[in-house]
């Protein structure tokens, strides 16, 4: 027995060292990753809650509280901005922008996805090359139809434009879902005596409630961190949407408010952070769906 | 309960021909079968019934209602598909029920039927499960319950069981058939199975690249094969084919391979004999009409055996006759061994004749 | 065979079809139409159609007539010019040097992204303790509005308070206050810009490579493994090719995407210093928004479309494949 078990042991010992040396090799080999991604945040963060002298020094080290942490800047960025009505703002744009994307591209991607008639194709491709015209190619034309709607300079215009951003890419999203729906469901729920409505909303969306999730995220995301059209579209301050709100209304001129800036942007950061770490999967099924099978 | 009736149906996939003038009628209370080897349309004439696919030109009667505008939920139909299409986000019940509540049935008698037709096929106590909770055999149930509940004019069932292992495909062919009894509906059934076709249908129709080939009860298509399509798709092991001449010889109308000379059958004596007279047939003998010489008539030959294979109950043999080889079935206790010569009979009075241009049966 | 063959007169055809129509109310006709697949289709996509052709299509058309016209903000409707305002644009400097840039900072983000995206993807997949969390972590740029991003970054880079700058002196590399004006040089600043990219868009990359590697069944690693396939081979011959459609996609869209994109370059030196860090976007932006150039804005916008119809087109090839079974 006992010559069994020493030879063992000292393998056991053996393979835990190499184990051992395995795991510290794959943190060192992570750090990096975890670093670069992290600091810029915990600036932020360490940012928000410092003293505007402590911002300021160049003697101490600036990755530490030198002087004791305030609230300052975040009182600052509650009480004397519109923060407060931009995040109302950016709750309302991101739920028309949700309805029209949600009412558009449903059908759309779903008869795309199953069906066939003459230019069905065509349409499809049409819709998607929506996605490629140069945002700066369209700045000037959409704003004189919002001139013309008596919707420039208002936060309407901002809800009226993002979903020509949302539409080609969450009906590209929903195909790919759609698609790996069985099309056998549907048939059946249509000889059970569902018309094609019918079919495609007591059967379909209930199935494809991941998919219709993502698209929901993913134009409310976009909504809150759209800049270029907000800047271009939108100038009175309470028509703001939150991250244009915070980017231009707390830099004026040569003055940056950092502290309030970073508070923010991290407010927002902080509940989509968590979001798409719930999401993250079923959106990136959802991007890739299609190509995968 | 309702006839279906085909009347010229063609259907067309750009330049596919899927099928091709299919007249077909489904009586009251029969159990169809449509059979034929893959792609030959079958898939697609049944879902032309169902309304899920519009056909090119032809009509579509169910009763005497011409369906052809007509769409699937108004057709009083129910279908069963291969995957089983349950849904996927509702349990049993609401899978039976799914269907019923949409046809606005009250709801005592949604619950009667799906506890009815849950008894009946042993799915009661799955009732609160998913589908994805379910085995296969178990959602094949639950998709055939879910058609049973709506006591539709017309079963459809698209290879209901290919899904399923050899000894629940057995089991289940039974019990749908008990079910077919015990309801009556109105039922076509597609396969690519000879097998569950000759086992399942009052009546068979054959198809092959989108034609029907023969229309017929198992009995029938078995005894008479319209041609030499239908007789090798139906029986297993499958027909022996020889391609010969019609001669006369010694009086007698044989069939002439070149090498080996056999009676035509007395089905085809007499005028269609004489007309065939000089012509390229083919012989075709099953290998269940073959059988080891044991003086009870039967046209007598002598066949090298090539290969042997145990059965248990038969003996299948691989034999070979002056360079013409056919497979037999024989008895363990005919004693074929490899490499030996066995005298062997052949009952010509069941062999069929078909003609090798046109390939169909030539009878008398 | 009798029955089969019994039909219908075509007389008694006709009365059958008319009869079953005249029977059907109003509204039964209208489901029957809707039941019609190529009528339910165009219906379908109908709203989606319409919503681009007004707010793209139309905007776009214009947006054509401006490159060829004297458009200016006090007056859309100029005179007709021909080719001169893509000649000026052709004859401009900054433009030139907006071009190169755009390639410049499109191909080397992407090209980190993909190396760095592939490397953090693998240490992703290794079951670890707190594997959750570390993810979340890397994920955090992506959350965090590029906008804001940018600027937290403009912050770090300050010529006088660059805390990147205070590290690097603690750790050597160079003196203390003496390290580079990150914003300000040219070449520094070029770097920077692509460096914030890479950090907004690095975790997005490494998370769909996670999900095309761990789509890939395990019975064929394993079966390579067995036939003594080597760590790099597994990757070349069987992950790489396997999960080559994901990374296509992903690609594809992304550099789309940030070949269109003027966020960082706007925020971090808005094309300073002396315009030598522009890309397309954010000098049309300037040219054609903020000085009113309309013409001249949107000839530099369509420069890009060539390019971008060259990605489109590989998108099609994809896209076809979801249309069609
Ligand atoms: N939607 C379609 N588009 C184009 N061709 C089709 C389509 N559906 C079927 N076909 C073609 O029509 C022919 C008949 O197909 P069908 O599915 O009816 O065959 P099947 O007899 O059911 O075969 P299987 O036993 O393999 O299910 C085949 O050649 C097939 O390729
Ligand atoms: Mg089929």
């Amino acid at each position: 027995m006992a010559a069994i078990t020493i030879p063992r042991a000292t393998h056991g010992r053996a393979f835990r060292l190499r184990r051992l040396r395995g795991n510290i090799l794959f943190a060192l080999a992570l750090l990096p990753f975890v670093v670069f991604a992290l600091f810029p945040v915990y600036w932020m963060f360490i940012t928000t809650f410092k003293q505007v002298n402590d911002l300021y020094n160049l003697q101490d080290n600036p990755l530490t509280f030198n002087l004791a942490p305030t609230l300052e800047q975040v009182t600052y960025l509650f009480q004397q901005t519109n923060y407060a009505t931009w995040a109302v703002n950016t709750v309302e744009v991101g739920a028309v922008v949700v309805a029209i994307t949600l009412f558009v591209c449903i059908p759309a991607a779903y008869v795309l996805a199953r069906m066939r008639f003459p230019g069905s194709t065509s349409l499809g491709i049409g819709i998607f090359l929506t996605y490629l015209v140069p945002p700066t190619l369209l700045f000037l034309p959409l704003s004189q139809i919002m001139v013309g709607l008596g919707l420039i300079n208002t936060k309407w215009a901002l809800a009226v434009v993002y979903p020509t951003f949302t539409i080609p890419f969450c009906t590209w999203l929903l195909m790919g879902f759609f698609k790996s729906i069985p099309r056998e469901i549907t048939e059946a729920a249509r000889v059970d005596g569902c018309s094609r409505f019918g079919a495609l909303f007591r059967v379909v969306l209930p199935v494809s409630v991941p998919g219709l999730l993502t698209i929901v995220i993913f134009a409310f995301t976009l909504v809150m961190q759209e800049y270029v059209y907000g800047l271009t579209f939108v100038s009175a301050s309470d028509q703001k949407l939150i991250t244009l709100g915070v980017v231009t209304d707390l830099i004026r001129g040569d003055i940056f408010y950092w502290g309030s800036l970073m508070a923010g942007a991290l407010i927002v950061a902080i509940p989509v952070a968590f979001v798409y770490n719930l999401f993250m999967d079923t959106f990136v099924r959802g991007i890739t769906g299609g190509s995968l099978k | 309960m309702a006839t279906v009736r085909l009347e010229h149906i063609y259907k067309k996939f750009g330049d596919v021909i899927a099928v091709n003038d299919l007249s077909l009628e489904i009586r009251d209370e029969e159990f169809l079968v449509l059979v034929g080897p893959s792609g030959c349309g079958k898939t697609t004439a049944l879902r032309m019934v169902a309304g899920l696919e519009e056909q090119t030109s032809g009509d579509i009667f169910i009763g005497d209602r011409l369906v052809n505008d007509v769409p699937p939920k108004d057709r009083d139909i129910a279908m069963v598909f291969q995957n089983y299409a349950l849904y996927p986000h509702m349990d049993v019940t609401d899978n039976l029920s799914f269907g019923l509540k949409l046809w606005h049935v009250v709801r005592d008698e949604i619950k009667r039927r799906i506890e009815d037709a849950a008894r009946m096929l042993g799915i009661d106590r799955l009732l609160q499960r998913k589908p994805r909770e379910l085995s296969g055999g178990q959602r094949q149930r639950v998709a055939l319950g879910r058609a049973i509940v709506r006591e539709p004019k017309v079963f459809l069932m698209d290879e209901p069981l290919s899904n399923l292992d050899a000894k629940l495909r057995v089991q289940t062919r039974a019990d749908l058939l008990k079910l077919h009894q015990r309801v009556k509906t109105t039922t076509i059934y597609v396969t690519h199975d000879q097998v569950e076709a000759m086992t399942m249908g009052d009546r068979i129709a054959v198809m092959r690249d989108g034609l029907l080939q023969q229309l017929d009860t198992p009995e029938g298509l078995y005894a008479s094969p319209a041609n030499l399509f239908v007789a090798g798709f139906i029986g297993s092991p499958p027909m022996n084919f020889f391609r010969g001449t019609v001669r006369q010889v010694d009086g007698q109308t044989m069939v002439d391979t070149g090498s080996v000379r056999v009676p035509l059958p007395p089905r085809v004596a007499g005028g269609a004999a004489r007309a065939a007279l000089g012509r390229e047939v083919v012989y075709g003998i099953r290998p269940e009409d073959i059988e080891a010489q044991n003086g009870t008539g039967g046209w007598p030959v002598r066949a090298n055996i090539e290969v042997v294979e145990y059965l248990g109950n038969e003996v299948q043999v691989h034999a070979n006759v002056q360079g013409v080889t056919f497979v037999a079935r024989l008895s363990p206790r005919a004693g074929a061994r490899v490499g030996e010569d066995l005298p062997l009979s052949l009952h010509t009075e069941r062999a069929h004749v078909f003609d090798a241009k046109t390939e169909d049966a030539i009878s008398g | 065979m009798a029955e089969v063959e019994r039909s219908v007169s075509d007389v008694a055809r006709t009365t059958a079809v008319a009869r079953a129509r005249a029977q059907l109310s109003p509204r039964e006709r209208i489901g029957r139409l809707l039941e019609n697949e190529a009528v339910f289709g165009y219906l379908m996509v109908a709203p989606a159609i319409l919503y681009i052709l007004i707010l793209v299509g139309y905007p776009f058309a214009i947006a054509l007539w401006f490159t060829v016209s004297d458009a200016t903000v006090s007056q859309p409707i100029g005179p007709f010019t021909g080719l001169t305002n893509l000649k000026f644009v052709l004859d401009d400097e900054v433009f030139k040097r907006a071009l190169a840039n755009t390639f410049v900072f499109t191909i080397s983000s992407q090209l980190i992204q993909m190396v760095f995206g592939t490397m953090l993807a693998f240490l992703l997949l290794r079951h670890f303790r707190g594997r959750r969390l570390i993810r979340a972590i890397v994920m955090l740029p992506f959350t965090v509005p590029v906008a804001v991003g940018a600027i937290a970054w403009q912050w770090m880079l300050n010529p006088t308070y660059s805390v990147v700058n205070w590290v690097g002196a603690q750790l050597g590399f160079f003196p203390m206050l003496g390290g580079p004006n990150w914003l300000g040089e040219e070449q520094y600043a070029m770097i920077s810009i692509i460096v914030v990219n890479v950090w907004r868009n690095l975790p997005f990359t490494a998370i769909v490579l996670t999900a095309g590697i761990s789509s890939i069944p395990q019975e064929i690693l394993e079966a390579a493994s067995l036939d003594g396939a080597g760590w790099l081979t597994r990757w070349r011959k069987i992950m790489a090719p396997i999960i080559a459609p994901i990374i296509y996609i992903a690609l594809l869209f992304s550099l789309v995407f940030t070949f269109t994109d003027m966020t960082v370059v706007w925020l971090l030196t808005k094309g300073s210093p002396v315009n030598s860090t522009h890309v397309i976007a954010s000098y049309a932006f300037v040219t054609g928004v903020i000085s009113g150039g309309l013409g001249r804005g949107a000839a530099m916008s369509l420069f890009l479309f060539p390019v971008l119809l060259v990605g489109a087109l590989m998108l099609l090839r994809n896209l076809k494949a979801r249309t069609l079974d």
